[in-house]
């Protein structure tokens, strides 16, 4: 019988990593083919979280004004929704903005003639208050106030809005095709280390046989996902940050992408995160075919 | 060292393949278990490895319940496992097929060259420690099996037909081995086999028919005495 000791288990870790370079070996192209699905999968991971954090930054710097509108549905009583409004200490003046102002206002803009009796828009409140910082609190306060009432609070301007749309959808569709590539690595991974696991049925059934542990039967085959999960999150974290030091570093580039330029501190936390999401996704999926595809015991 | 207490198997529900099976045996012993096929041998090496569960009963070896064990590992380092196919790595050579297992229980290579070559030297093949599998004849192949399963000095040895591939010559001689090994080395040894001649051998034989134990013979105490010390 063999005892362990500290200076076996160190042999035996040894062991595992060239079992793990052996089943590398053994899966050729396919390394290939697993990191560069992975990585794809990272950039574009990568990219929709710079996306969605950076423009939560430019809603913030441009929604940060101190005027907003109030849309209030028609049937209500506008002169008691007031009057309860003006109680909110910070706010500065209410200027009312009718239905049928509206209305005109809108006509004119669309050059159009149409009748009144058409005519569902809301009455609107435009309200100025005192700091830009207090906007959030007291948009909170007036949903409470006018309740039931309430159609819709206008806080931020235009353009915000409508890149938020774009900004919305690219996520949507990143996130769908990072999920798709996530999926394809996945199933990838595993096939190749079922196919390593496959060669080696013979040495592994004799290892059972033998009662060694099962962390150095099944140890290789999660290396060989650590390694995968190191290359790809490796590669596609280095490619990221090199594009982002050359928008940094031109002037003119940097200008026009500015609201996609993410802080440096968080951008770096943004590459770590991708960098641990690409290891611990790859090593989990080689773990999980270790333990549906190794049987022990029998 | 091996303890069986009212041992029952079923692997449908009606049907008994172990029945209520008493049986110990003490440290060092060599054992043969006969019996006709189906009678049971190899679900009874199962069970003592631990590839397969009872349905009732208890096993101990080693003083320890088997049926406490998480997983089959702790009991299989304790013993050594021989099979009717020896399964060597085909582009691995003698030497290196029996070093496989110390080398992935991180044995350092001094210690791997003594052991080989002390379990090389037991099954009489030295000589052959750099040839590849393929150019070994079938009772070699055996002996090389052997040889991997005392490596590591386990206390125990089960083996299940180990001759089923082998001319009756070579047989006799690998029971022969075992006998030697046994008496060497001092392991508990379980061998199933269909083979007649192991009286021949003065060893305890166990016989199964349908599962329960239809014979258990230990020779006489002069003859164990006379067969230790003839010279086989
Ligand atoms: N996995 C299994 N599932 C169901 N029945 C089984 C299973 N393994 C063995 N049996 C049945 O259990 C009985 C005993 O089988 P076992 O292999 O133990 O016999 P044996 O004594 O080793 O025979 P042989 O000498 O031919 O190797 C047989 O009737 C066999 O059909
Ligand atoms: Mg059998």
């Amino acid at each position: 019988m063999i005892r362990t000791t500290h200076m076996r288990r160190f042999r035996m870790l040894t062991r595992i990593f060239i079992e793990a370079g052996l089943g590398l070996l053994h899966s050729r192209w396919l390394n290939f083919v697993i990191i560069s699905i992975l990585v794809s999968a990272l950039i574009i991971f990568g990219l929709m979280l710079t996306i969605s954090v950076s423009f939560k930054n430019i809603a913030n710097s441009l929604g940060s004004k101190t005027e907003f509108s109030v849309h209030i549905k028609d049937t209500s009583n506008m002169d008691s929704i007031i009057q309860r409004i003006n109680s909110i200490k910070e706010i500065r003046q209410i200027r009312v903005s009718s239905k049928e102002q509206n209305w005109k206002r809108l006509l004119k803009h669309l050059d159009m003639q149409i009748d009144d009796s058409f005519n569902k828009l809301p009455n609107t409140l435009v309200i100025n208050i005192d700091n830009s910082n207090n906007i959030m609190p007291v948009i909170n306060k007036i949903k409470q106030i006018v309740g039931e009432d309430l159609e819709e609070i206008e806080h931020l301007p235009e353009i915000v809005r409508k890149l938020q749309s774009v900004k919305n959808i690219l996520i949507f569709f990143g996130i769908l095709i990072s999920m798709l590539l996530g999926i394809a690595t996945f199933v990838i991974n595993f096939n190749t280390i079922e196919l390593v696991i496959r060669s080696r049925k013979q040495e592994l059934d004799l290892l059972n046989f033998m009662g060694v542990t099962e962390w150095y039967i099944k140890g290789p085959f999660i290396v060989q996902g650590l390694f995968y999960g190191i290359c790809s999150s490796a590669v596609s974290c280095a490619l990221l940050s090199m594009v982002y030091q050359l928008i940094r570093n031109n002037k003119d580039a940097a200008n026009i992408l500015s609201f996609l330029m993410p802080k440096s501190s968080i951008f770096w936390q943004i590459i770590c995160l991708l960098f641990l999401t690409g290891v611990v996704f790859s090593c989990f999926s080689s773990y999980w075919v270790t333990e549906r595809k190794i049987r022990l015991n029998s | 060292m091996i303890e069986l207490y009212r041992l029952n198997k079923k692997y449908n529900e009606n049907e008994f393949v172990l029945k209520d099976l008493n049986l110990h045996i003490p440290i060092g012993q060599m054992v043969f278990l006969i019996g006709e096929s189906g009678a049971g041998k190899s679900t009874l090496m199962k069970i003592l490895y631990k590839a397969e569960n009872f349905t009732s009963g208890r096993v101990l070896i080693g003083r320890v319940d088997i049926s406490r064990l998480q997983d089959s590992s702790q009991l299989r380092r304790r013993m050594g496992l021989i099979f009717q196919d020896v399964p060597l790595l085909p582009y691995l050579n003698v030497f290196d097929n029996i070093a496989y297992i110390l080398r992935a229980s991180g044995a350092s290579e001094r210690e791997i060259k003594y052991r080989v070559e002390g379990s090389l030297n037991v099954v009489g093949l030295s000589h052959k420690a750099n040839d590849m599998p393929n150019h070994l004849s079938g009772g070699e192949k055996q002996r090389i099996g052997i040889a991997r399963s005392i490596v590591t000095n386990p206390p125990i040895l089960l083996a299940d037909e180990p001759t089923g591939n082998l001319d009756p010559v070579n047989s006799l001689r690998i029971f022969q081995l075992f006998k030697e090994i046994n008496q060497k080395l001092g392991m508990t040894m379980v061998i199933a086999t269909h083979d007649p001649r192991v009286h021949q051998l003065k060893k305890r034989i166990i016989q199964l028919t349908n599962g329960q134990i239809s014979m258990d013979t230990e020779p006489s105490n002069l003859s164990t005495f006379g067969s230790n010390y003839s010279p086989n």
